[in-house]
């Protein structure tokens, strides 16, 4: 048997799931045969790897598209501490005077409630206008209304 | 889904398809997502934005014709199967080849893929070199494990063309492989 023909016949038992035990000592012993058996298999099963590699690839993309290097992960904190010193001024403004309340801010709910001009600032901290607590202008509650009240065998 | 679908052949799975399990379809298509667009890719050398297009187009038929599927070959042959003819008819309409003989003979071996010794391991590089009636039936059978009657089934030759096909591609390989200077 020629070379060629053992390479065919070799090529063959890869493709039908033959044992290649026998061409071994042939392969071993022959440089142009074992070049062949090299392709057939390393080649081969590293080509596989490579395409298999690809094909994950595209079934779990990166999630970032454009990698960033690490030069300008590097540059990130210096660039936010520039950001911060100009957006900071040299001389810390005074602070906004607290505005005296008015008597807008204790006007009833919904009754008799307007705007003044000043309490549209938006930086300016103001008493909130309506009422602390939203049941100062709800009727109290009665004593004794059977309505409101829970049944007394009630248990939780 | 909790049953054992989950490890199912891709045949039992197709057939559940069949019956209108889409569960069972989106298995398969987890399985095999990004398989024919790199088939199309090693084996055409498309563009592989085409190739995904492709896909895409070769998943839609493989689902709209899932009754057609009669489970005599592997599931994956028959959506590459799928993937081969969409592409080929783009081919022919795109170059207007008549055939895939004239498409092996456009997408011809490199001028030179083994002028370094680095070469030797881009085997892509090697496989791609190869004529386009040889690369294909390689591509089928070592990347997706298709047995030769598969092979020769979805290039519509007889086994025994497919085996001599398989052979004179890796007897190129190796010649390739040799030809790198040591």
């Amino acid at each position: 048997m020629t070379c060629d023909e053992l390479q065919a016949e070799f090529s063959r038992a890869l493709d039908e799931g033959g044992s290649l035990a026998p061409y071994e000592r042939h392969v071993a012993a022959c440089s142009e045969c074992s070049d062949f058996a090299d392709a057939a298999l390393e080649l081969a099963s590293r080509y596989r790897a490579q395409v298999l590699r690809g094909i994950d690839r595209l079934r779990c993309p990166s999630p970032t598209l454009v990698p960033r290097g690490p030069g300008v992960r590097r540059l990130l904190p210096l660039a936010a501490a520039i950001l911060v010193l100009v957006s900071v001024p040299l001389r810390p403004a005074p602070p906004p005077e607290r505005p005296v309340p008015t008597a807008a801010a204790h006007v009833p709910l919904f009754d008799g409630m307007h705007l003044v001009p000043e309490d549209l600032g938006l930086a300016v901290a103001v008493d909130p206008p309506l009422p602390r607590r939203l049941d100062h202008d709800l009727p109290p509650l009665l004593e004794g209304d059977p309505s409101v009240l829970l049944p007394p065998d009630l248990r939780f | 889904m909790s049953d054992a679908t989950g490890d199912a052949a891709d045949e039992l799975l197709a057939a559940r398809a069949k019956e209108g399990c889409r569960d069972s379809f989106a298995r398969l298509y987890e399985r095999y997502r990004g398989s024919p667009a790199r088939y199309l890719y090693e084996s055409f050398r498309t563009d592989f934005d085409a190739a995904l297009d492709i896909e895409a187009e070769a998943w839609r038929k493989a689902y709209e014709n899932l009754a057609s599927y009669r489970g005599e070959r592997p599931f994956r042959a028959w959506l590459l199967a799928i993937a081969r003819n969409l592409a080929l008819n783009r081919i022919r309409h795109d170059r207007r080849a008549p055939a895939p003989e004239i498409l092996a003979a456009a997408t011809g071996p490199a001028a030179d893929p083994l002028e370094r010794r680095e070469a030797i391991d881009q085997c892509i590089r090697l496989v791609r070199a190869l004529p386009a009636e040889l690369r294909e039936p390689f591509v089928l059978r070592t990347v997706f494990d298709l047995e030769l009657r598969s092979v020769a089934e979805l290039l519509g030759v007889r086994e025994s063309t497919a085996r001599g096909r398989l052979f004179r591609a890796r007897k190129l390989l190796t010649e390739a492989v040799r030809a790198v200077p040591r």
